[in-house]
């Protein structure tokens, strides 16, 4: 097969030409239908060629895939079953699940989000505050709260309404600014009255 | 020639006729999905394929009636298609529960807790009083509850923006 023929189909479809007229000028110029039908198999051959030998390397291999795919799984579940990040607002809160009662936690993660919005002020002491919460049941019972010192707060209202939700946040959160419960059950009550419109 | 002309037609025929065979099996695939998404959206929740509205529905099993919140929806849809529209931007569920407007241990009384309904801040949540009867003057009722709880959603959202 020479070689000029190749290069000579290679310059006609860089230069916009159809395979049909190439090889109707080819036929012209008194090339057979098996050498020009050859050229062209050959040119598509090496590129499919080029095409496989190069994907490998701009490509990632399928295991390198599946293990960042994992990898990316599992950092998404423990952000969603242990975690509430509010990274504009240096907000990160650790949320231990509860297996008995709540273990996606999805009520009070939505709670805060909706403190977040409807009460940005109870937010930011919420941020600054606390830094872990609870879902098992503490000293305030079941649909409760409790306040454990430090920055580590216990919300066990699981299945709960949301509005409640916020109501124990911001009751707590009031404890971890160093007010007694007639302060922190007002504090809750003027959430309530915030957050809910009637 | 004529015989070219045949053969060439006669590929395209079946070019087209092959495309139009992938593209009807693809389209009844997605039919298909889209029927069993559908029907299983709506045994929890509300759904409508057509205006691409989805709205969770929690509902009370003991002392609520999810029929009546579809049906109330349905109705909106049916009677007030705008505020329908707001309400499918504006809020993501409805939930049959209490409104609760106040804590007993501070304010020493319930507030909100007879009210048919409520919206929450700063969420795109609605409360409705949950009730298991099952009639007109309900699904009436609680139809003019979403409505009205869309739009104080629909401004607390817009106001966020401003």
């Amino acid at each position: 097969m020479p070689t000029n023929l190749r290069d000579y189909i290679k310059d006609s479809f860089m230069k916009g030409l159809k395979k049909a007229q190439i090889e109707a000028s080819l036929l012209q110029s008194g090339w057979t239908k098996e050498q020009i039908e050859d050229a062209f198999e050959r040119i598509e051959f090496s590129q499919k060629e080029f095409i496989e030998k190069h994907r490998k390397r701009i490509l990632p291999s399928k295991k390198v895939f599946t293990i960042f795919l994992l990898i990316l799984l599992f950092f998404g579940l423990i952000y969603q079953f242990f975690f509430y990040i509010d990274i504009g607002n240096s907000c990160f809160v650790k949320i231990i699940p509860s297996i008995t009662l709540e273990f996606s936690n999805s009520n009070i993660k939505r709670s805060i989000k909706i403190l977040k919005y409807g009460s940005p002020a109870d937010y930011q002491d919420f941020c600054r505050l606390v830094d872990t919460i609870d879902a098992n049941i503490d000293c305030g019972g079941f649909e409760g709260g409790c306040y454990r010192g430090g920055k580590r707060i216990a919300v066990s209202t699981a299945q709960g309404t949301v509005s409640w939700t916020v109501a124990i946040i911001v009751h707590e959160t009031c404890h971890a600014m160093g007010f007694g419960e007639t302060e922190c059950y007002a504090a809750g009550d003027r959430i309530l009255g915030t957050i809910v419109e009637i | 020639m004529k015989f070219n002309i045949l053969q060439k037609l006669k590929e395209i025929f079946l070019k087209v006729k092959s495309r139009l065979k992938f593209y009807f099996v693809f389209l009844v695939a997605v039919f298909i999905f889209f029927t069993i998404f559908s029907i299983g959206a709506n045994l929890f929740s509300y759904f409508d394929p057509l205006t691409f509205c989805y709205i969770g529905i929690e509902n009370d099993m003991l002392r609520g009636n999810q029929k009546t919140v579809r049906k109330a929806i349905g109705l909106l849809k049916k009677e007030d298609i705008q505020s329908y529209k707001t309400l499918c931007k504006n809020v993501d569920t409805i939930v049959e529960e209490y409104c609760r407007a106040a804590d007993p241990r501070g304010r020493g009384q319930e507030v909100g807790i007879d009210e048919p309904g409520c919206y929450i801040r700063g969420s795109k949540v609605i409360y409705l009083i949950p009730t298991k009867k099952d009639n007109q003057f309900v699904i009436n009722q609680r139809s003019e509850m979403i409505k009205k709880y869309a739009f104080f959603s629909k401004n607390f959202w817009e106001n966020q923006q401003d």
